[in-house]
């Protein structure tokens, strides 16, 4: 007897969101986005300039008056220090895995909070990083490599990993589904996107060229070009993952485009933050099987697992 | 499905339609520019073919996504408390409105001494430091300028945000009061304290910084800029790549907002001063 439709929606619903994945991408995501958290916090240098609250930072005076009580008491540049050595002590502990649990926490709570510490420095590639820190947070990312890993071995505590739901990785992957959609319809309302020119002036502004020299006239097609395929995608890139196929096309197309976008302007590490997250539209079960030594011992404890389901 | 599992599904539920609804720019609480025809088409053969559809389509979606979003505001104020509490504002509007123009700023220093204790000093020099861009424009960027990236944001930002008060604080008659929005406060006061550290003597004290901003309008697409005014541009700026420029001991006198000078093309504005 077939089920009734809102029992295999159920099932369909429990299988997406909750299906479990081996471990091991949650912690190819932590080692990656913490060793990308830490060189956006060192990127943010002098500590004097961009961390104290006498330096380039809002004049204290708004929100819960933390900024300005630190000021007052002649905490300004110790507070300063100690939020930016912080920060590469939790973002430093996330990489290595240690305490991640706790280190992936403090990382989305320093991280987020900084936009009210001080968001004038802040780039898209802090907001990318906090929204994918949200996502980490819900997953065990402790598994190996990790010293946390190393620790339980050295205790003689079982370490194979156990599977963990998928949840957090769906959100990330919902999530860089919307940055780019955002990032698309935002510029489709704004002329400049739809008479082609945006990466003409984007690439001839001064502050983010890279190249002393700007292209020649005989050539600004290509910005046009460039300009078309940029909103095309990003406006379609959702859509794009519905698909296998597409789905290889658009992230290709999507680290094409960052390279590009890299090489001739300087964004800091916005580019390297985005084709990081593409990682989270790996398989986890292809990925486990392929990369991971701990593969066949944790296939084996685990049912096995629709590839079509996952990827659907 | 597990009591559990169930109420994790209603909070997935609605985080990704917060999400999604926060993901919409909307009419009124998003900043959004009136629907525009483009410009300059005709000088792009691809532009002159695509750019006309693309208009098309905006002015159709517009009134009708308008009347949408107008049933979905409600939903939308909640939605942002939720999103801006767990700090995943949903604003990725990168180069969407990509300037039309080189941007530059400078800090002038006034510098004062005192021969005799208590007596108010007098201007005895002054200096102008270029502090955006940070890098030279003169050369290809690399490490280095991944490193300032971080301040030629921050200035850049700085600049927006002072704008966008700038319009509240005109009058009806567009004067400016006398008192500026503090933007570009942090701009002065950080470069003045380093410049006061690095270049002042004992008896000297800075008296007053001023934070100017300059542009140059980028030649639209298809025409080259002249190679001579570049050059021209180039050499000021270089003149400004070895550190502050000393000037003589001029008085800012009734230099307020929008002064302006020149400097080969690039025109310069008084954005902010602050006597200290």
């Amino acid at each position: 007897m077939t089920e009734s439709l809102p029992r295999r929606m159920t099932k369909r619903w429990e299988t997406f969101w909750f299906q479990d994945v081996p471990p091991d991408l949650f912690a190819l995501l932590r080692i990656v986005f913490g060793a990308l958290g830490l060189v956006s916090v060192l990127e943010l240098t002098p500590v004097s300039m961009l961390w104290a609250i006498d330096g380039i930072a809002p004049v204290p005076g708004s929100g819960l008056g933390v900024r300005s009580f630190l000021l007052d008491h002649g905490l300004g540049a110790l507070s300063g220090w100690a939020y930016f050595l912080g920060s590469v002590a939790v973002f430093s502990s996330m990489t290595l895995g240690f305490m991640t649990r706790f280190a992936v926490w403090a990382c989305f709570i320093a991280n987020a909070f900084l936009q009210s510490w001080n968001h004038l420095p802040l780039s898209g590639a802090n907001q990318v990083l906090t929204c994918v820190l949200f996502c980490l947070v819900w997953a065990d990312c402790s598994g190996g490599p990790s010293v946390d890993t190393w620790l339980r071995e050295r205790r003689g505590v079982q370490t194979d990993s156990t599977a963990q739901p998928i949840w957090p990785l769906r959100l990330l992957r919902f999530q860089v589904c919307l940055i780019y959609f955002n990032s698309g319809i935002s510029k489709f309302v704004y002329p400049v996107w739809r008479d082609g020119a945006a990466v003409h002036y984007a690439i001839n502004l001064n502050i983010f060229h890279r190249f002393p020299w700007s292209l020649p006239p005989s050539l600004d097609w290509t910005t046009t070009i460039g300009t078309y395929v940029t909103l095309f995608w990003e406006i379609t890139f959702p859509v794009m993952m519905l698909n296998r196929f597409t789905r290889r096309f658009a992230l290709l197309l999507g680290i094409a485009l960052h390279v590009g976008m890299w090489s001739s302007l300087e964004l800091g590490p916005f580019s390297f933050f985005m084709i990081a997250s593409y990682l989270s539209f790996l398989d986890p079960v292809k990925f486990c099987e392929r990369y991971s030594l701990r593969a066949r011992a944790l296939l084996k404890s685990t049912p096995p697992i629709s590839l079509t389901s996952i990827n659907s | 499905m597990s009591r559990n599992r169930l109420a994790l599904s209603a909070l997935l539920a609605w985080h990704v339609f917060a999400l999604a609804l926060s993901d919409i720019p909307f009419p009124g609480i998003d900043p959004l520019p009136a629907v525009a025809l483009s410009r300059h088409v005709t000088d792009d053969p691809i532009a002159a073919r695509v750019a006309p559809v693309l208009d098309g389509v905006s002015e159709q979606l517009a009134p009708s996504l308008g009347s949408v979003l107008n049933v979905a505001r409600p939903v939308r104020r909640i939605v942002d408390v939720y999103v801006g509490t767990l700090r995943l504002g949903q604003r990725w509007g990168m180069f969407g409105n990509p300037p039309v123009v080189d941007q530059y700023v400078k800090v002038r220093y006034y510098v004062g001494s005192s021969p005799i204790p208590g007596v108010p000093p007098r201007i005895t020099w002054t200096a102008t430091e270029l502090v955006l861009p940070a890098h030279r424009e003169d050369r290809i960027r690399a490490l280095q300028s991944f490193l300032d990236s971080s301040r030629d944001k921050a200035l850049a930002i700085a600049l927006d945000d002072f704008n966008v008060k700038l319009a509240a604080y005109v009058d009806r008659e567009g004067r400016l009061p006398r008192k500026l929005p503090d933007d570009l406060a942090p701009i002065g006061r950080y470069f003045g304290r380093r410049f006061a550290r690095t270049y002042l003597k004992s008896n000297e004290r800075l008296i007053r910084a001023e934070v100017w901003y300059g542009e140059v309008p980028n030649p639209v697409r298809g025409v080259a800029l002249d190679p001579s005014v570049l050059e021209a541009r180039l050499n000021v700026l270089r003149s400004y790549y070895g550190g502050p420029v000393r000037g003589p001991a001029l008085s800012f006198g009734t230099l307020v907002y929008g002064s302006s000078e020149q400097e080969a093309d690039i025109k310069w504005k008084l954005a902010y001063f602050e006597d200290l």
